[in-house]
């Protein structure tokens, strides 16, 4: 490294110890989610929805309604879901974090979580609204869920709108850092208040049933899967974003 | 085919296109962010490099020593 | 003869800075006369919406909604320029170099956004009556109105506070305010279109609607006022 003898430049470090298990993590989100994928479409029994008039043997199993294949996509789109909000408390959590220490570093953290949070939270909304779709038949609707991920979404947009404007890296830092946290406690008094004022227009649709053992272990394989896969984005991104500082950082101090 | 069956089967053909779609948008929504992060450090490397080249010329100018 | 010098008490810093904001404004009358006019253009422009809209349409539903349309773009306007003058005359650095507490900035400055609001709110509710409800039968709790007004008054003028002081920094400031302003008082608008909606109306049992709304507003108001408060620090001095 250019080394000037006098006094050691500062680079931003990269390359920790997480940063090797970042591609195995990958690897391993990817066979957990491709395991995941197989189960919820052979392992687990389609759920059942309206009853017709006449009971079939299908499978080796009487079967006396309709069959739900709309349902298969709850298994990616839940775990996607929890994902994307835990991506957001981490991003939170380091915006603290940086707003106690000034660190650089954790301003890295916090916008690469909230990347990784909107890519989650775009499947939530493409897994979710072609749901929405086909068993409500439209393409949207103001449910208190829709409604809360699509101004998630705004707000995580509208983060990265506000890291772009700002030149300056010290006050992007503070100014993305507080936008964080407020994003992030905002989320919630939105989702309750969009579900518990109910909608003159719109029904509130919400249809909760419980899970059978077989889609639980499902949903919790592709949970792993997911989290690893996430953890994974997570830091690869780091280590390439911290990579790019640091290519900066030099090409500074060559041309001192 | 059996008319019961064809009722059962009602609501899984229809809503194929839509799983299908699903779970392939999810795919490529993942893919696009892997080939940013890869695309991103294909170029901090290819920077890293011409910067240790001009580290290299630097230093056989001796402008900067050992 | 001793020179007796005391600290000012945070209230009178806190009062200082207020007047200082009304002061300038009513010398100018900049501010309220924008957002005024825009009030009244906003309102022709549902005029011009609402016009072939046939006699079956209760406009009575949809008046609370468009009445917080109003008032979110009206108070969008006013947000922008209330740090854009002080970051144009260096009024900003003056008060920062006062040894005085961040937060009581804060609080001034969104006391000043509230009282601008108010009076934008008084002129425009009787120009919206004027337009758009005289034919109409109102609710008989309609002048339980004031409640969503002032909850979502307070809480707006707190977030939009500290948001206009983070996109006066920034470069195209006024599309950047209402890029984070609407998605993050988005339950706030829910909340108090819903109370507005229920005193208007005034349909049986609005009552249950109005209190729910209400105290989910009030809610988010303590919060995020709260927040904004203790998070001023960091935005103002970066």
């Amino acid at each position: 490294m250019a080394q000037n003898r006098n006094k050691p430049i500062k680079l931003p470090e990269g390359g920790q110890r997480p940063d090797q298990w970042g591609p195995w993590a990958m690897l391993a989100g990817a066979v957990l989610t491709t395991v995941g994928f197989l189960m919820a479409f052979l392992f687990v029994g389609p759920v059942n929805g309206a009853a017709v008039s006449g009971v079939e043997m299908i499978g080796g199993s009487m079967v006396s309604s309709k069959l739900l294949l709309s349902q298969k996509i709850f298994f990616f789109h839940m775990p996607a879901a929890m994902i994307s909000f835990g991506a957001l408390a981490f991003g939170c959590y380091y915006c603290v974090r940086f707003l106690m220490t000034k660190n650089q570093r954790f301003d890295t953290c916090a916008s690469v979580c909230m990347e990784v949070a909107l890519l989650f939270i775009v499947c939530t909304m493409i897994t979710g609204d072609l749901w929405t779709r086909f068993e409500w038949g439209v393409w949207w609707t103001w449910d208190p869920r829709l409604t809360t991920y699509l101004i998630l979404m705004l707000i995580i947009i509208a983060y990265f709108v506000l890291r772009s404007a700002l030149d300056e890296p010290e006050r992007r830092a503070v100014y993305s850092a507080v936008i964080g946290i407020i994003a992030f406690v905002d989320v919630p008094i939105c989702y309750m208040v969009t579900r518990l004022i109910p909608s003159s227009l719109h029904p509130v649709v919400l249809r909760e049933g419980g899970m059978t053992g077989e889609m639980g272990a499902t949903v919790a394989v592709i949970m792993i899967g997911m989290v690893c896969v996430g953890f994974g984005l997570y830091r690869m991104r780091f280590r390439q974003v911290r990579l790019a500082q640091r290519v900066e950082a030099v090409k500074e101090a060559l041309d001192d | 085919m059996n008319p019961v069956l064809v009722e059962i089967y009602s609501t899984i053909l229809p809503s194929a296109p839509f799983l299908i779609g699903a779970y392939a948008l999810m795919w490529c929504a993942v893919l696009v962010y892997v080939f940013i992060i890869m695309r991103g450090q294909k170029k901090a490397e290819a920077h890293m490099a011409v910067l240790e080249e001009e580290l290299e010329e630097l230093r056989k100018k001796g402008v900067v020593g050992e | 003869m001793p020179v007796s010098l005391r600290k000012p008490s945070t209230f009178q810093q806190y009062k200082t800075l207020l007047r200082k904001d009304l002061e300038q404004e009513f010398r100018t009358k900049e501010m309220l006369t924008s957002m005024g006019i825009y009030a009244l253009l906003v309102l022709i422009v549902f005029g011009a919406a609402l016009g072939q809209t046939t006699d079956g349409f209760n406009l009575l539903q949809a008046a609370g909604g468009l009445l917080w349309t109003l008032l979110v773009f009206t108070s969008l306007l006013g947000l922008n320029r209330s740090f854009s003058h002080e970051k144009e005359q260096g009024c900003l650095e003056g008060v920062l170099l006062v040894p005085l507490d961040r937060s009581v900035v804060f609080l001034a400055k969104a006391t000043s956004n509230v009282l601008f609001l108010l009076v934008v709110e008084v002129i425009a509710l009787p120009l919206f009556y004027f337009f758009f409800l005289t034919g109409q039968p109102l609710g008989s709790g309609w002048p339980l109105l004031f409640v969503p007004l002032l909850l979502g008054t307070v809480g707006m003028a707190g977030i939009g506070t500290l948001l206009s002081t983070i996109t006066v920094n920034t470069r195209g400031k006024d599309v950047m305010l209402a890029v984070l302003f609407v998605p993050l008082t988005f339950p706030l608008l829910y909340a108090c279109a819903s109370a507005t909606t229920a005193v208007i109306v005034g349909a049986d049992g609005f009552m249950d609607v109005f209190f729910l709304s209400s105290v989910l507003a009030g809610g988010y108001d303590v919060i995020m006022v709260l927040l904004s408060w203790v998070l001023y620090d960091f935005v103002i001095t970066a």
